[in-house]
């Protein structure tokens, strides 16, 4: 299944057999997305919050 | 030539710079700053994802926005770029000091500006010997830190720490001992303990921000932002504060100008947050219950914004997320109790100036949401001239 990174556009390869809540990265920009949910051909990603090591300002 | 922008996360303010810079029509290149590996050979560098080869775009390109959250890859990120002959946007050496608030603190003691009374205690709460006993510190560290702040409230701080956390205030002894038992060796406190005398600031701290271009010298905004509340002595709106907008008087502006020139030295082009107190002490314009009855208030509106701040669909449809998020704004500005306390902090501080107090400064600094419309400040427009301004002088072949 193909959709794209929120992030950086780049096309992301979803393996037919993701499950929900599955984590997958862009291997573009690294960014790391979660199955949200999965409906015939079409798949909805959501964007992971990490805790950081520290965070910004 | 186009404008890098080094990212962990795209937040909201990174995109706002991305909005900011279009308007201006300016190129940014996105490079990511975390799942990517870097190689350095004899035969140079590269710099790629599992996916993408971001060689030939930090080739081409001749300063950097460094815009990575965490204090250690900002750190790194900024002496690799260096190192492969980029400008950054902050240098390396004003990130080096901002990263460690003892560092920040020094830098601006030693030009005279005022500081929190400060005690650093070079020892770690427990230690272990190399035959496996455990030696306790917490009464000599208390001991030692009673010493040069007396017996008074002690605020301990974690050096490289952010948003308020692990910061702790101990009103006597018994609770100095137990702060101190809780600081370990961490990624944001490597080593001893940061202690302060406590300010006795009134409802607010203030945090203003200083630039300086290339070829142009050091000037501080007119307006800062308040950050104000009864509920902790820590005023991070991380924490939950409420947020104003205020003029600063010339002399605040000054001792701002002075604290960037404390960190930024000889480098040419960089931006701080500075973080500051006003030792109020007793010269309190008006009672605390007046202005809590107002801060009060403003807890429905800011309710609103802070749900507004929250909403997942932001980074989907940023443009609209951004218009909810200035109407929500312009709302809580709008009110009556909103316009009382800013003139109740804009006096305080004009009456106060004098007791000024710097004791950090933030080489990253989030400001989309916040500074941006309450201060008026959007942090992207001196960013991008920061940036703008040392790479046109590479281009005219002015680079050192």
């Amino acid at each position: 299944m193909k959709t794209k990174c929120p992030e950086c556009n780049a096309e992301l390869e979803v393996p037919k057999d993701a499950l929900q809540g599955e984590i997958l990265s862009c291997s573009c920009c690294g960014l790391e997305l979660e199955v949200k949910r999965i409906s015939g051909e079409s798949v909805e990603l959501q964007e992971l919050t990490i805790e950081g090591e520290d965070w910004g300002e | 030539m186009s404008i890098g922008i080094l990212y962990e996360r795209s937040e909201t303010d990174e995109m706002g710079i991305k909005l900011t810079a279009e308007e201006l029509g300016i190129d940014l290149e996105y490079i990511p700053f975390r799942k990517i590996s870097i190689r350095i050979d004899k035969n140079g560098y590269s710099f790629k994802s599992k996916g993408k080869n971001y060689s030939n775009v930090i080739e081409d390109i001749s300063v950097v926005l460094n815009r990575t959250q965490s204090k250690n890859r900002r750190l790194f990120a900024t002496y690799l770029l260096e190192t492969f002959g980029k400008h950054v946007i902050n240098p390396s050496p004003v990130e080096f000091v901002c990263y460690s608030k003892l560092r920040t603190l020094l830098h601006f003691w030693v030009e005279g500006i005022g500081i929190p009374n400060t005690a650093y205690v070079p020892c770690d709460s427990h230690e272990t010997t190399k035959d496996g006993n455990e030696i306790y510190n917490e009464e000599e560290i208390a001991d030692l830190i009673e010493q040069e702040l007396g017996n008074g409230e002690i605020v301990i701080k974690p050096d490289a720490g952010t948003h308020g956390r692990m910061v702790s205030l101990a009103k006597n002894r018994k609770e100095l001992l137990m702060n101190i038992q809780e600081v370990k060796p961490s990624i944001i406190n490597p080593v001893g303990i940061l202690a302060q005398e406590f300010v006795q600031k009134w409802f607010y701290d203030l945090r203003i921000v200083v630039t300086k271009e290339r070829g142009k010298a050091p000037c501080c905004y007119s307006k800062g932002l308040a950050r104000a509340g009864f509920k902790d002595f820590r005023t991070n709106t991380f924490l939950g504060n409420l947020v104003f907008g205020v003029k600063l008087p010339s002399h605040i502006r000054n001792m701002a100008v002075k604290c960037g020139k404390a960190i930024g030295k000889n480098c040419d082009a960089w931006l701080l947050a500075l973080d500051a107190m006003i030792a109020v002490g007793k010269n309190k314009i008006v009672d605390d219950a007046f202005v809590m009855s107002e801060l009060d208030k403003l807890a429905t509106p800011f309710d609103v914004v802070k749900k507004v701040k929250a909403d997942r669909t932001k980074k989907m449809d940023f443009q609209s997320w951004n218009k909810k998020l200035e109407e929500s704004f312009q709302n809580y500005m709008n009110s009556e109790a909103y316009e009382n306390v800013r003139k109740i902090i804009e006096e305080s501080v004009e009456k106060n100036r004098y007791s000024i107090i710097f004791h950090e400064a933030n080489s990253c600094p989030e400001f989309w949401e916040q500074t941006r419309l309450v201060a008026g400040i959007n942090l992207a427009l001196p960013l991008l001239k920061c940036a703008q301004s040392v790479a046109e002088s590479s281009y005219r072949g002015e680079r050192k």
